[in-house]
């Protein structure tokens, strides 16, 4: 969800921003080619189930309650609310990206479940200046899962555009 | 995950797993979410339920008027809703005033109390005279976690602080003036203590070394006692797998 304020900042306050990373979103970009491939995706209700491999919920049941507890801080709401904004048409256009100068990294997990590596990388498409970079055995908590590799792309991007 | 008005607090608790219950006492420097690395081994044989002190986490009451005395009297008013009549409660630090206070109210609820880097408010003259001469770091996780733990699990050591920080800023002395306070409960109040009791302590706790431990430790009939290798103040936290260890093998010899 943070990508939805990430790419709408840097649209609006382009100077302010020198680099954009977003991971596992689509930062909810409104092009008819996403929105549509998003409306065929339903991900498990389950909050981590749609969140993390099944393998990380078997072999690390402290992180899998942990990533769950973070979550139960916040209050209570449907998860429509929020997937409905990356169904909008209403977000950043096609048009508009074209333009979109900011280096940005998409990173996206390669199971991930509410955002599908193939959504993602049409994103990438879509912004002229960006880069992409698929984490293996991740699903659509990747910093969380692999926070190592994930740590390591976003250093090394962040010294790319310095 | 519910809050419940109970004591006129709303209290925010969370109970995960079958089986015997086991309640959670969180510290000072937390709330339910430190322990995060001991619920996922307990609850695949144990009712475990943890919630947030009055004033701490999500049990919203004035931050600045801190009532410990209320703790115990609002686990008995939680335990009551939640129709539990009989329960561990594992405590660390802070949460042992609330385990101490409630075993020795209601001591039929309790099957077995385990005070993890905390004396429970013990008012022992030499208990308190003790703690006088410890003045441990003011640094959030300096205070709680050795220096190798610090220097080696940076990621670690800011959930540690980040946890903290969901909890309202007040200052220290309020909570260590209450280990410091000889109305505690004393050598007298404390002879005829029959729960099965066992004491956890980080042998590098700044905040109660293990000495002033072994020393509460002496004033209850047949303790367990066990000092946690390279662990300070927050042993639950920095050796979940030994603590977690201890903690299984005490409940199995008292809860059949």
């Amino acid at each position: 969800m943070g990508g939805i304020t990430g790419l709408n900042f840097a649209l609006e306050y382009p100077k302010r921003i020198n680099n954009l990373v977003l991971a596992d979103t689509t930062g909810g970009i409104g092009d008819p080619s996403i929105v549509n491939a998003l409306t065929n995706v339903s991900s498990p209700d389950h909050p981590t189930k749609r969140a993390l491999t099944e393998h990380f919920i078997k072999t690390e049941p402290s992180r899998t309650l942990l990533y769950e507890q973070i979550g139960l801080l916040n209050p209570p709401r449907e998860r429509s609310a929020v997937s409905s904004i990356f169904r909008n048409l209403d977000g950043p256009s096609a048009k508009q990206l074209r333009s979109f100068a900011t280096p940005t990294l998409f990173i996206v997990g390669d199971q991930g479940l509410i955002f599908l590596p193939e959504i993602i990388s049409k994103c990438h498409d879509l912004v002229p200046n960006s880069k992409l970079e698929v984490i293996r055995n991740g699903a659509h908590a990747c910093h969380f899962e692999h926070p190592d590799i994930f740590n390591k792309h976003v250093t090394s991007f962040l010294q790319q555009n310095k | 995950m519910p809050y419940e008005n109970i004591n006129g607090l709303n209290m925010y608790y969370e109970i995960r797993g079958q089986g015997p219950v086991l309640t959670f006492a969180h510290g000072a420097s937390g709330n339910r979410l430190m322990w995060w690395q001991q619920l996922p081994y307990f609850t695949k044989n144990y009712t475990c339920l943890t919630f947030d002190h009055r004033g701490w986490g999500s049990s919203i009451d004035d931050p600045k008027n801190i009532k410990t005395s209320q703790f115990a009297s609002d686990l008995k008013a939680l335990l009551d809703f939640l129709e539990i009549d009989k329960t561990a409660i594992i405590c660390q630090s802070m949460g042992g005033i609330t385990g101490l206070n409630f075993s020795l109210t209601y001591p039929e609820m309790v099957s077995a109390l385990v005070l993890a880097d905390t004396t429970g408010g013990v008012g022992e003259q030499i208990v308190v005279d003790l703690l006088k001469n410890v003045s441990p770091p003011d640094h959030p996780t300096r205070r709680a976690l050795t220096d190798t733990f610090i220097a080696n699990q940076p990621a670690l050591t800011l959930l540690y602080e980040q946890i903290g920080l969901l909890n309202p800023s007040r200052e220290r002395s309020v909570v260590s003036s209450i280990f410091r306070d000889t109305s505690g409960p004393g050598k007298e109040a404390l002879q005829d203590f029959d729960i099965p009791i066992m004491f956890l302590v980080g042998e590098s706790d700044l905040i109660f070394p293990p000495n002033v431990i072994e020393e509460v430790s002496k004033l209850f009939t047949n303790p367990t006692y066990h000092v946690i290798p390279e662990s300070a103040h927050a042993s639950h936290f920095e050796q979940p797998g030994i603590f977690n260890k201890h903690l299984k093998s005490f409940l199995s010899n008292c809860i059949k």
